[in-house]
Formats: structure tokens, sequence, C-alpha cells
């Protein structure tokens, strides 16, 4: 039930930072540098130390860049989100810090001190592990970006566009409760796990309205800066952008306004929609405790759980994280087959065995019963409870992906 | 045959020994001439009764009393790839009818004494007098060293020999009429009728003839056309001291080949341990390994192989060692550092070697550490940890500890031998010393290492519920022999005490379990030893003529022979030993597990296997055989109706119908069906369920598994979610609630339920009746037995006009035991589809297993990492689709009695109140 991530310059194994979270003890020293000295000795003899499984905890370890060592040690993790998380991690040290710094510096104290900016952001990222506790406050996935559907997201997309266009940036989203609503097809081109860094960047930061923030991307620009600018609009829904260095953080502010002040219902009604985080037109029936539906290519997903129902069974954000567990530990290795199927990938064909054309998936427990069902490249995960027979689920989660699919007021 | 002829010798002989009464009852259906002919009382030939084979093997004891050997049948000698069912179908050599006789026992008493008293001396000296004794059996082997091209043209000569009948009994009891006259061994030709000359009796008239060859055909005898048949016949009308006039032709074509070897290249592979130096350097290319490490102790300035105990692959001249080995000390350290960062053992890590994914398991014990590498090519993380687990087990199987095991230098040859049968299995490497072996296996490798690995990561049988008579049958003949009940076969009481108790045993039919009465942890000990050494792979591909393994073991039911003095609820006899004897014959295996030690006699050191017990074994599992069980089994297993599955081919574009007033409808009817089905199927879980309620009543054994499991799962939670419920676990509890009295009353609780035995005693009375009655069925059993094979109905799993089952599995990891539909075809797409089913089942499976988990755990539930979501899984899905075929992989578990995984593949055309059935029914 706890996370560790450690952090370790490849040369000198000279540690940079050290989280957990979880009820551990923090890791020693000693522990930190044997860990490593494993993972050096091995490289001395060309062997890449990737994990180490033990019942219910893995050990992951990573070099990137032939500079920096991450280790990672979670319980109940797979090892693909261990990885990813591993990366987006690193991704975070680039983040404030650029690549360049971390490369080439001559100041090991100034690192140091460079990593601690990032501190509440890899937090932020650790949550995202699923380690079976209850504490996180937001059921979050590592290797996806959150989001929220409404009715009014046209809307907002015709919005956020015009805003775009004064700011002339490709990159732009508008954030509801830290899910994107709305994103330029530019935000979509991002790498996933920049998306990640930047919404969770934003929301890390202290309260204010207004934010202005250098950041490297990770993989677009690990070494020029942009600028990550953020206007709140209402509470809890603010627009982000990534721009240059003109225009001016007022003259931005001022563009906001212009821009969406004509729009505030719809922004309210957006608003309105969490946590359900459907539109209304979508009803679930009561059985339904919870959705999650993730386009497995793009990496986004929604997360969402019928407020109709009794709220005594299952506590909401519980509800919320057996939904992540199924996807992860159920759905998510037969949807990367598909991913590789795609890629066609030789490498990866030859290694390890990939599970071809797979459609649907369930898992029945002794509480509740979730069901997955694959739509194109997305895949609708719906938590039941245990009374449904198992070939009912099929028809409700059918039910399901045709509402959300045939109404083209929706738009996701 | 001559053989045939040496096996009426041999029951002569035995007939001698008893009085007349006995053996006029039983002999009286067998009309053959010898039965007058004789009335000596010679004894020289004791030694020699089942063919040839006692011998053989009996010159394979090696100096620690340890036998391995096998012997081929001619046609997996001459690489014809046999075709199965015909084999078996024609005639197998003549049997000798262990049933058939108390004589035979009594006989085999006597002997057994005899041998008792030899282990005291050098037994080979008295094996060699008593070959010299009595050359005739020989010949056994004379038919198969020289090979005769059968041509019928050639040189006709006519020889005259002296034939003295008073001298007849000067080679002894057991020589023929023709031995005995012309000191001739007569032969058959490949038409059974013809006469040929087999071979010379040292010193006999023949010898001193030069115009008589090895090879020619007898034709007449004082111008009496002579057949096979009727040669003792002739013989024995001469009773004068007489001139004889032999008519010999010579057969054109004569080649006597080299003596062939005994084994085929298969059988080769598993017993030759020489050849494997060359294939273990060649694996130092490839990133595997295994190594057994010391890890305390160990100095900073040590040389380069510090610690290490045994290294596998190595190269014997050059000094290359495996990555593994190089990188050892990474592996000591995470094995250490591990536990007290997370509280855990590590089992597994993962490493790129150069390009390639390379997984490493540990096994550690306590300051040494066993290390197996594995190519990710063959097999995930998650593989490696079980089938080391399945290693490890049959090595403690095999040497108690693996500290025992690893450390001593005698060992190191056979575990290169057995960690290269492994390798070679698991990764497919080609030995290109082994060309020819890897040709003709390719067409079914993929399927067989793809069975193997998925055998070995579950570690269980592969089992096959057989019809109810024969269960029957089978557990009768296992229960006879390991009771060695030999009272009422004696007339006057036994004097010697007994060399072994038999634990239990285990019978197989290629690689399928088709009877066990081993306590389930032995069982799966046992299982994991064949399969590992490869003789599961041996006898499912080809046909052995003789098989002996002899060995001593530590099964795990007796705590691998430690005894733990703090243990009181252990039952272990001290000084105990414990041996495995396996025998095999054709496709079929029996394996034996023998204590030495309590009530049995001081075992002697390295005395190696006592032929009486080898025999009965032989005798036991050729009398299974010779019911028609084999036959049965092979049908069975290619009938594809146990349960019924359909090709993947088969599939048209039948749409998914899973309209929920079709459900509905399906259910009412269902469930009644379910009944019906059910109260049918009452009778078989009692036969399945027998082994696991017998624990020995010798013993008395606590083989009580899983109490906790046991006492608190009892609910119907299995079928909680399953539309037509309760049934299935009802019939189970009424199983289970019988009150155990042993293994006579399960089995007249069966009797009582089977159609054969009206009368409420009649299986005590068959027992105390004897072997008579059994002597007079064994035809009609056999059958009745084959009379089922022949109208094997077939069990559809899943209801309806249409079967949808592609795939069926049933797996108890506690029992040991799996059950499954066996692939009809071999199209790439089956295989295909196979792959995709046993990854599936891993992924289920993996999930499946936390519930178990975490149902074990009980008090600590606070300190376990197990994924709280995943604590109660009981049932997972997935569906897939491909080129036309849409099929489920469905994994459900069942938690009561104790943990059972059932996994089936079915269309997805099947309406869901359908595939409960499916699962109702096994369960």
């Amino acid at each position: 039930m706890s996370a560790h991530v450690m952090c370790l310059t490849s040369s000198g194994g000279i540690p940079l930072f050290s989280r957990h979270k979880g009820d551990s003890d923090t890791m020693t020293f000693s522990k930190i540098a044997s860990l490593n000295g494993v993972h050096m000795f091995l490289k001395s003899q060309d062997i890449t130390l990737l994990s180490t499984d033990l019942p219910d905890v893995t050990v992951a370890w990573k070099e990137f860049e032939r500079c920096i060592i991450l280790i990672a040690i979670a319980s109940g993790v797979t090892k693909y989100v261990l990885d990813k998380f591993l990366d987006a991690t690193f991704g975070a040290m680039i983040l404030f810090t650029g690549i360049d710094e971390i490369k080439n510096t001559k100041n090991i104290e100034r690192l140091k001190k460079d990593m601690r900016l990032c501190s509440p952001i890899i937090d932020r990222l650790m949550d995202c592990l699923d380690i079976g506790d209850k504490i996180s406050m937001k059921t979050d996935m590592i290797n996806m970006t959150e989001c929220i559907i409404s009715s009014e997201n046209h809307l907002l997309q015709t919005c956020l566009e015009g805003f775009m266009e004064c700011l002339d940036s490709m990159y732009g989203c508008v954030l509801v409760h830290g899910c994107v609503a709305a994103a330029t097809e530019g935000w979509w081109s991002l790498d996933p796990v920049e998306r990640k860094l930047l919404t969770i960047g934003i929301a890390s930061e202290s309260i204010c309205t207004t934010r202005d923030i250098p950041v490297f991307l990770p993989r677009k620009s690990s070494n020029v800066a942009f600028r990550l600018v953020s206007v709140t609009l209402i509470n809890h829904v603010e627009v982000l952008a990534l721009c240059g260095p003109n225009p001016e953080l007022t003259e931005i502010e001022r563009y906001a306004m212009q821009c969406w002040k004509s729009n505030m219902d719809a922004l309210c009604t957006v608003e309105h929609c969490y946590p359900r985080n459907l539109p209304t037109s979508v009803s679930l029936d009561n059985e339904t405790l919870g959705f999650l539906l993730a386009n497995y290519k793009i990496e986004k997903f929604v997360l969402g759980r019928n407020s109709q129902c009794a709220k005594n069974r299952v506590t909401g954000s519980h509800r919320l994280d057996i939904l992540r567990t199924f996807y992860h530990q159920a759905v998510e290795t037969f949807a990367l087959s598909i991913e590789h199927e795609e890629s066609n990938d030789e490498k990866l064909t030859t290694s390890t065995w990939k599970f071809v054309g797979a459609k649907e998936t369930y898992l029945c427990s002794e509480y509740h019963k979730c069901h997955a069902v694959k739509h194109g490249d997305n895949i609708l995960c719906v938590l039941y409870t245990s009374v449904v027979p198992t070939h009912t689920m099929r028809l409700i989660s059918q039910k399901i992906l045709k509402m959300i699919f045939s109404d083209k007021q929706t738009y996701w | 045959m001559s053989e045939r002829e040496n096996k009426n010798a041999l029951l002569k002989s035995k007939c001698e020994q008893s009085d007349q009464p006995y053996s006029a009852d039983i002999y009286n259906e067998d009309d053959h001439d010898w039965w007058a002919s004789d009335s000596g009382s010679s004894t020289g030939s004791y030694y020699s009764d089942t063919g040839s084979s006692v011998v053989e093997w009996e010159s394979e004891i090696e100096p620690t009393g340890e036998v391995f050997y096998i012997e081929s049948t001619e046609e997996s000698l001459l690489e014809n790839p046999t075709i199965s069912e015909n084999d078996i179908e024609s005639p197998q050599p003549e049997l000798t009818r262990r049933r058939s006789t108390r004589a035979g026992k009594l006989f085999r008493l006597i002997r057994r004494k005899e041998s008792k008293r030899w282990s005291t001396k050098n037994k080979r000296i008295i094996n060699s007098a008593a070959t010299n004794n009595a050359t005739a059996q020989e010949k056994g082997d004379g038919t198969k060293e020289v090979k005769f091209q059968d041509f019928q043209a050639g040189e006709i000569r006519q020889v005259t020999l002296w034939v003295d009948p008073e001298r007849r009994h000067k080679l002894g009891r057991r020589a023929t009429l023709c031995e005995a006259y012309f000191g001739i061994t007569p032969g058959a030709f490949s038409d059974k009728m013809r006469v040929m000359v087999a071979g010379f009796i040292p010193d006999g008239e023949a010898m001193k003839k030069r115009n008589i060859k090895i090879g020619d055909w007898l034709r007449s005898i004082n111008s009496n056309n002579v057949t096979f048949q009727n040669l003792d016949r002739i013989l024995s009308e001469i009773t004068t001291p007489s001139n004889v006039t032999l008519e010999l032709q010579r057969v054109a074509g004569v080649n006597v080949t080299a003596k062939l070897p005994k084994q085929s290249i298969l059988a080769q592979y598993l017993v030759n341990k020489e050849f494997s130096n060359f294939f273990m350097e060649s694996l130092l290319n490839y990133p595997l390994g295994v190594i057994y490490l010391k890890t305390a102790d160990l100095s900073e300035m040590g040389q380069e192989l510090q610690g290490v105990l045994y290294t596998f692959p190595r190269s014997e001249t050059k000094n290359v060692y495996s990555s593994l080995c190089t990188a050892r000390g990474a592996f000591i350290t995470l094995n250490h550092l591990l536990p007290s960062i997370v509280g855990t053992e590590p089992l597994s890590t993962t490493v790129y070697i150069g390009e390639e994914e390379t997984h490493i398991a540990y096994t550690s014990r306590d300051d040494e550490l066993l290390l197996i590498a594995l190519p990710g090519k063959c097999c995930t993380s998650q593989e490696i940890i079980k089938i080391t687990e399945d290693i490890v087990r049959t090595l403690e199987f095999t040497y108690q500890s693996l500290t025992k095991c690893f450390t001593s230098v005698e060992n190191q040859f056979f575990l290169d031998h057995f960690f290269i049968l492994i390798m070679h299995r698991l990764t497919n490497i080609k030995d290109s010393y082994k060309e020819a072996d890897i040709k003709k296996k390719s067409q079914n490798s993929t399927e067989s290492v793809e069975n193997y690995k998925f055998r070995s990561a579950f570690s269980v049988a592969s089992f096959i519920q057989l019809p109810r008579d024969a269960q029957i049958q089978i557990d009768a003949a296992l229960s006879e022999m390991e009771a060695m009940d030999y009272r009422d076969w004696n007339e006057e009481p036994m004097d010697c005490q007994r060399l072994y108790t038999i634990l239990g045993s285990c019978i197989y039919h290629k690689s399928h379990l088709l009877g066990s009465h081993l306590p389930h942890e032995d069982l799966i000990d046992v299982h994991s030893f064949l399969r590992h050494n490869g003789l599961l792979n041996l006898v499912s591909q080809e046909q052995v003529k003789c098989l002996v393994l002899w060995k001593q073991i530590y099964p795990s039911s007796c705590n691998r022979g430690n005894i733990d003095s703090n243990d009181s609820s252990q039952l272990l006899i001290s000084n105990g030993k414990w041996f495995l004897l396996v025998v095999g014959y054709g496709h079929d295996l029996l394996a034996v597990l023998l204590e030495s030690g309590g009530c049995t006699a001081k075992y002697n050191d390295a005395i190696g296997p006592d032929v009486f017990y080898v025999e009965e074994a032989q005798e036991t599992l050729k009398h299974v055989q010779k019911i028609g069980v084999t036959v049965l089994a092979s049908k069975w297993i290619t009938s594809n109706t146990r349960p019924e599955v359909i090709p993947y081919e088969e599939h048209t574009t039948t749409k998914a119908s899973s309209s929920i007033t079709e459900n509905l409808f399906g259910l009412i009817k269902s469930t009644s069906d379910v009944q019906t089905v059910l109260s049918k199927q009452n009778v078989n879980p009692a036969i399945s369920k027998k082994p696991q309620e017998l624990p020995s009543i010798l013993k008395k054994r606590n083989s009580e598994e899983n109490p906790v499991i046991l006492g608190s799962m009892y609910s119907l939670q299995t079928s909680e979610d399953s539309l037509s419920q309760g049934t299935g676990g009802i019939s189970e509890m009424s199983d289970e609630a019988m009150p155990i009295l042993g293994r006579r009353a399960i089995r007249e609780k069966i009797n009582s339920a089977s159609r054969y035995s009206d009368d409420s005693d009649s299986d005590i009375d068959i027992y105390k009746n004897d072997s008579n009655v059994l002597t007079m069925d064994i035809s009609n059993i056999r059958e009745n037995l084959l009379n089922q094979a022949e109208y094997l109905i077939p069990q559809k799993l899943t209801a309806g006009d249409k079967n949808c089952l592609y795939y069926y599995v049933h797996l108890d990891m506690v029992e040991g035991i799996l059950l499954t539909s066996i692939p009809i075809q071999n199209t790439s797409k089956d295989n295909k589809i196979l792959v995709n089913f046993n990854k599936c089942v891993h992924v289920i499976h993996r999930l499946l297993r936390n519930t178990v988990r975490f149902k074990m755990l009980n008090q600590d539930i606070d300190k376990t990492v197990i994924n709280k979501s995943l604590i109660a899984v009981k049932e997972h899905g997935v569906l897939f689709e491909w080129e036309n075929t849409a099929f489920w992989v469905i994994g459900r578990l069942y938690t009561s009695p104790h943990p059972k995984e059932l996994y089936v593949c079915h269309q997805d055309s099947a309406p869901q109140n359908l595939i409960e059935i499916a699962f109702q029914l096994h369960s």
C-alpha cells in the first residue's frame, strides 16, 4: 500500500530526490544506493535491469538520457503503469528545469534545489498510481488525459478556437475541475505525458486567477521554454494556453474576457456536469454505479459516477477506483495488444504475445461487476451492482455506448 | 512367435508349481496340448518369466540401486511415425494373465523369497548363472537382433539328427521340445506360420551340423510339414530314441543385421546423458541459465566462481559462463535487499541481455539461492515463476532438498541432463545433434511446447474421466496392487515380511492421467517428475516395449522425508525411505510410490528394485491394458466427445442472438435440464473425488488440506450469480457429507450405485471369491468397455441444438488435476487460438488468484497489499473476434470445497444460460 520513487544521477549515484506515498517509511540512503548499485553493476555487464516482481509489489528501474536513473517501488500496479509513471516523473523533472540543465549540470546542489519545484507534480503523479488505498482525492490515470463530456462542448470548442487565434497559438484547452472539456487539435497532438503534466502543473499551483509559467515540454521542446498561461473564467473553470513571448499576460486576460463573456451560461452548465461528467441527455440505469470511457489511441478518458443510485453502497471515489483497477488489470492488457497490432511493430510481436481482436471483457466479484466493450478506438467500462446478470451487462453497456456516440450534441 | 511360446512355457511352469486343482479351473478354457505333456518338477528356470525384460532392465541397475531403462518397440525404432489408433488395435504381444492364477501369485511369492535371499549376495552373479541355466530365454532377443528377409526361394537341405526323448529335461523344464530334441530355438516368420531357426542351444544336436543356419526355414520333420502351431505336437509324437530327418530351406537374402539399438531416438535422448555436453555448450549463446549459489560467507577477494555451487549451461573446455552466472552478484543483492525494503522476497526480475528480454526467477533456501533464467520469447515473467516452482518441486522430490541436489558432485551430470531436457522443450532451440528428432516432432511442436508450458506453469496433470465402469476397473486393479494382500493366495501363513508398503499409484495413457490413488501433493510431484523427465512425452509420441524406472524419492506428503519432531500431527515413520517405480508398456505408464520403513522389512541399500514389485506393477499395467481400458482411453481421447468441442473453421456467420426474451425462455427450460443432468452426474463426482478421500488406511496419515477453506467456504456462493442456482453445490455437498469409511466403503458406494451389482455385498464377494470371477469376466469386461467405446455419446457441455464449445479447461491446482478437451485438428489457426486461450487463462488466473490468496489470509488482512478491488473476483471473461470467429474465454473460480478454476472457450452465439450449464456440469 505504498509507492516510492527515487531519482539519482547516473554517473555519480547522487540522489536528487525521493518521494513516497502511503504508509511506509522513507527510504534510507543506503537502500537507495544499493538499488542503484545493482542497476549500475548490471549495466557494466551489458545487461539492462528493467524490473523485479515481488508478491503484489513491483520495483522498476529506468535510465533516462544516460544521466538520470529513476527507481520506483509500488504495490498493486501493473508494470505498464509503473513504466508510464517513470516516464511522467522524468517529464516532470524537465518541465521546470529543461533537459540541458539536467544533463550538463555543474552544480548538483542547484539541481537538487530545482528538483524541489517539481515535487508537487510528482506527488500528484503518484496519486495516479493505483496502490489500493483510498486516500487519493481524485481518481486519475497516469497515461491518459481526463476529460468531461457535456452537451456544451461544441460551443466551448468554437470559443476556444477563437481565443487561441487571438493568442496566435495552437495549443489550448478548457479545464473544468481539472478535466478537459474542450481542446484544440494541437493540444491533442501533444504527448500524453505533456498533456498530463501541464494540467497537473496548473492544478498544483496555488489558487490564483491568472498564471504565467515558463515550461519545457519533455518531448516537443525540452530545451526551449514555452509560456503556460491560464486564466480562470469562472470557479473551477479555466482556460489553458501554450504561447510564445507575446502577448502580455494582461492582454491575454483581456482576450479571454472578450471571447468568453458571451458564453458564461454554457460554462456554468459544463461546471454542473461535474462529477457526473456526462451530459444529462445520457441517462444511466440504476444498476450502473459508474463508467469509464477511454480512447486508447488519443489517450484520454472520462470517468463518471452515477449520482442517482444510493450513495451508501460504495463510496463514490472508491467506485471510480474499482473502475480504474479494472481498466489497468483486465482491460489494458487487451487494449494494448490492439495498439501494437496496428502499429505492426515486428520486435514487439516476436518478444511478447499479444492478444488479437479482444472485443469485450467482464469481471464479476462478490460486490460488483465490471464490463468493458470496445467501440472503435474507444473502450467503455461500466461498473454494475452485483445483482445484474452477466448477459444483461452486455446489453446495458451497448445501450450506453449508443447513447454517447449517437448523440451529435455530445462531443468526444 | 517365440515369445508366445515362451509365455506358455512360463505358465506351464507356474502350474507345475501349484497343485492340480488350482490350475485346472483356470486353464480348462485353454486347450493347449502341452498341458498334458509334462509332469516334471524341475525348478531350474524360475528367474526368467515374463519374457526377457526382467533380465534386460536388471542389467541396468546402477550402483545406487536406481534404474532407468527404456526399450522401444520396433515400430518406433524404424522411425515410422506410428499412428496411434492402428497400433493399439493391432494385437499386442501376448500378455500374461495376471489375475488368472493364484498359483501364479504363489509362484511369485516363492520366487520373491528367493530374491530376498539373493539380495545379500551379488545379484549379478546369480543372474548370469540363471541365464546360463536357461539359455532358452535368450531367444526373445534373437528375434529382434536377427532380421531376415523373407523369400521362399532357396536351397533345400535335408538333415538327420539323433533324438533321444529321455534327454528332453536336460535343459530344464522350461525348454521347448524343439530345443530339447534338436537344440534349435524355434521362431516364426512374419506370417506366424512357418518355423524359423532362430537360434541354437549350446552343445545341442543342431549346433554340430554345419548345414543348419540361423534363419533357415524348418519345412518338415520326418516329412510331416511343420507349422509353428503344430511343431510341439509333431515333436511330442517322438517317443523312442531315433534318427529324425529335418527338411530345411535356406531363405534367400538373409542378412544378419547388427544389433539394433533398443531405443528410439527420442528414448535415447532421455536416457543418454553423454550427448548433452555438446548441446549445453551451444546453449551458452542464449539468454538462459540455471545457477545455484551460496549467498553467505563470501569474501571480497574470492576467486571467479566463488559461491557458485552449480551453473548451467557451461562449457567443459572453455572458460565461458552464462551471463546469468557472471552477473549473479546483482541478483544476490536484490534477493537480500528487497525483503528489507518491501517485506517480501522477490519472485522474478526482468532484464535485457543485449537486445533480448529475459526473465529470472528466484528460489531462495536459507543461505542459498537458485536462479533460473529464461528468454522472454518463451515465457512471461508470470509463467517463469510458476515453472520454476514446478522445477524446484521436481528437484526436491528427487533429491530431498535443493542443497542436497546441487552440492553433490555426482548429481551434476544428472542435473545437466535434466535441465537440457527442460530447456529443449521450453525454448524449442534446435539441437544440431538431434536434427532428425526435431524434424519428427516439428509438426506438433507448437502445441506440445504450449501444452508442456501450460501444465508446468500450473503443475497439473491432464486427467480424462473414463466411463464409470472403466474407472472402477482401474481403481480395482490399482487397489489390488496397492493392498498387496497375499494371504488368500498362500495356504500357509507367510513368514516373509514385505519389503515395501505401497503408498499409492497412478496410471497414464499417453500423457493423460487415467486414475490416481496418490495423495494430491504426491500426484503433483509424480506428475511433474514424469513431465520434466520427458517420460510422458515419450509414451505419448511412441510406444515403448519396456520401461522401468526405479528411484529413491522424497514425496511431499511425507514432508520430503524430513521428520519434524515438533509437529505431532504428522505420523511419519522414522528411517522411512520412499521409492518411485515407473513401468511403461505401449503408450501406458504406471507410477507407484513405495515406502520402506515401519512395518516393512529392513531396507538394504542399493540393491535396486525388487523384481517382485516391478513385475507386480508391470502386470497390473498389463491387466489394465488387457481389460481394454487402454483402447477405450485412446478412443476417448481421439473421439472428441468428452466434452465435445467444435473446430474453429466450422463457425459460420451465426450472429449473436442474445436478446433478453430468448435468454429468459432458455432459462426456464434449462433449469429443469440441469437438475436431471446433475442427478445423473451424481455418481461421477464420487469417482473423481475418490482419490482425494482416500488417505491411506495403512498409514493413517492425515492428508487433510486447507481445513480453513473446507470449513468456512461452504456456502453456495459459487453459483450466486448463475441463473440456475444451487443444484451443483448441493450435489457436491451430499458427496462430501458422506462419512468416509475407507476404500472399501467408497467402492461399495460406487458399486451399489452401479448397475452391475444389484446385490449389496457383491463387492466384498468379488474379493473373497478372488480372481476366478475376474478371470471369467476379463473378456466380458473388455468387451463391455470396448462396446462403450463404440457408442461414445458426445457429452455436450452446452445445451441447445448446436454445440458452441471450442475449448474447455478445468483447473484444480489443489488436486493437481486438469480436465480439458482435446483439440481436434492441428491447423495453424487452432494452434493460434489455443495459444491465445492459454495466455488468456494466465491473465484470468492472475486475477482469480488474488481472491484465493486473500481468502487464505484470514486474520492479517491489514498487512496485505493486494489491491482491494480485486479481492473478491470470481469470474472473468474476454470476447475475441478474429477472422469471422467470435469466441469467449471465460474463467470462473469455485472456492468450495477447495479453490478450483474452470475455463471455457465458446462461441459468442451461445446464450448465457447455456453457458451456466457448462459451468455447472463439472463444478
